[in-house]
């Protein structure tokens, strides 16, 4: 797929009648007191690979988060979401976006509001692009599963809740420590290059009004230190995402390396569970995991800050701004300064920023609570 | 199907990379890919091993199982004892080669592969 794909999608959805489900301008974010986060789980049937959700948004839901939990045999995707005003994830695809390689995959993927499929589940942000509209009204969504025999599935939803969109949000962090480097809780705030990656961290997130606050350290067995599947769908990687302590937060898990069995190491710097992540603890999509082994000990060439802060991106909703094969994301501003961009495929230093947008998107991860 | 120009490009990237690549994308990359491998910081000579690996180039083994950074050489000797059986005299050799934080995985790897062979073994 092309660069000039978006704008093409663009007009093809400005055609089809759908341009009602954005604003005409970006909302303005204020500066709330009160955030409210408010759960609500559903068990669903899933029959011949489908099942149906209908819910009702209130008024003052900001955005909401759907986590989809079924057979970890199985594979999961948001197809369809329909708003009061219109259709935000669409299962059909034009043929161009289908010879993309995604397959049935591609028109969710290119649909305004982005929805990815995962293994056991899966989970969607909305909105992930800020100038789509969240009406109070009825909502349905389809997913669909790779399991095609009757089953149970589990969705759970979470709003956010306030007057407006917020400027500025806290996350709790829990940095859950292997042993990697030397790295323990008991000395972790004197440790140089895990000061450096929170400074870095902090150098991102705090410009869009992201503060991770209380940081907390938790020691967690060095079994860990080397992981063998970079998808983290194993035992041992379902493992090290249950240790997660932040309840209603980000789990980040610093590990040595991924060994996934190719014979060259070090190749994957990390990765987050899913696109949203989870914040609960102990979840399936609860956390993001990062290698200290992938770069240098060396301020000039050390990359786990940014690692750290580009699977955050992930685990807050954003996807790459460019991938390497030339897709786009479905964010209008982040491509003024792609090479600058934080969530670009490719990770050198100086590719630190978000912009607005990506900004807004971010704080409305279910994990942000007021500052 | 992935749209890239030169494959020296994934040495800055830090997801899984693509278990293989066309051959005339291969083609084009071995030399700045090289290169990378010879100056490059340490995450883009080894994303710059593997894609040479995965499109089948041949790697200077001998020499990067000497390189100064142990992770280089980790993946070196990866490469180095994949074929070889988990008595082979290599792998001692690669022990006393590495530091410990390295050793350990070399150490798991020959254990992964006694495993196996004990596995094959037991096959009638």
């Amino acid at each position: 797929m092309r660069p000039y794909l978006f704008p093409m999608l663009c007009l093809y959805l400005a055609c089809s009648g759908q341009d009602d489900i954005y604003h005409d301008e970006l909302p303005k974010a204020l500066a709330v007191e009160r955030i409210e986060r408010i759960e609500t789980v559903q068990r669903l049937t899933s029959s011949s690979g489908i099942a149906e959700l209908v819910f009702d948004l209130p008024a003052q839901t900001q955005s909401f988060a759907l986590f989809v939990e079924g057979d970890p045999q199985a594979e999961y995707l948001i197809t369809q979401l329909e708003s009061p005003d219109g259709v935000l994830v669409r299962a059909e695809a034009t043929d161009e976006e289908i010879s993309s390689g995604l397959g049935a995959a591609a028109g969710p993927f290119f649909s305004a509001n982005r929805s990815v499929g995962d293994h056991a589940g899966t989970s969607l942000l909305v909105p992930n692009d800020p100038m789509i509209k969240v009406t109070a009204g009825s909502w349905r969504a389809t997913i669909q599963s790779t399991r095609s025999q009757d089953h149970t599935i589990t969705v759970s939803r979470m709003e956010q809740r306030a007057q407006g969109r917020p400027l500025a949000v806290r996350i709790p962090l829990s940095i859950h420590l292997t042993g990697a480097e030397g790295m323990r809780s008991e000395a972790a705030s004197e440790h140089a290059r895990l000061r450096r990656a929170q400074n870095q961290l902090e150098s991102v997130f705090s410009p869009i009004g992201i503060t991770f606050s209380p940081i907390t350290y938790v020691d967690i067995s060095d079994d860990y230190q080397v992981i063998e599947d970079i998808e983290l769908n194993d035992a041992q990687g379902l493992d090290l995402l249950a240790q997660g302590s932040a309840e209603q937060g980000l789990n980040v898990f610093i590990i040595e390396r991924f060994d996934s069995g190719d014979e060259i190491l070090g190749t994957v710097g990390g990765v987050s569970a899913a696109i949203p992540g989870d914040p609960r603890a102990k979840q399936r999509f609860a956390g993001v995991v990062v290698a200290t082994s992938f770069s240098e000990d060396e301020p000039s060439r050390d990359l786990l800050g940014l690692t750290m802060a580009h699977e955050i991106g992930h685990f807050l909703g954003l996807f790459h701004t460019t991938e390497a094969a030339g897709f786009l994301d479905n964010i209008s501003d982040t491509q003024e300064e792609p090479q600058r961009n934080l969530m670009h495929h490719l990770s050198q230093q100086g590719f630190d920023q978000l912009t607005e947008h990506q900004g807004m998107v971010v704080r409305g991860h279910p994990a942000g609570a007021a500052p | 199907m992935t749209l890239l120009l030169s494959l020296a490009l994934l040495v800055d990237g830090h997801h899984a990379l693509p278990a293989s690549f066309p051959a005339s994308a291969c083609a084009v990359s071995e030399r700045p890919l090289r290169a990378i491998l010879s100056t490059g910081h340490r995450r883009q000579r080894l994303r710059a091993m593997a894609v040479l690996r995965r499109c089948r180039f041949t790697l200077p083994i001998a020499q990067l199982r000497l390189d100064s950074d142990p992770e280089i050489r980790l993946s070196a000797w990866r490469v180095a004892l994949a074929d070889k059986a988990p008595n082979d005299p290599l792998w001692n050799l690669a022990l006393e080669s590495l530091p410990h934080r390295q050793g350990r995985s070399i150490l798991s790897w020959r254990l992964d592969s006694k495993r196996l062979q004990s596995v094959l073994g037991e096959r009638p």
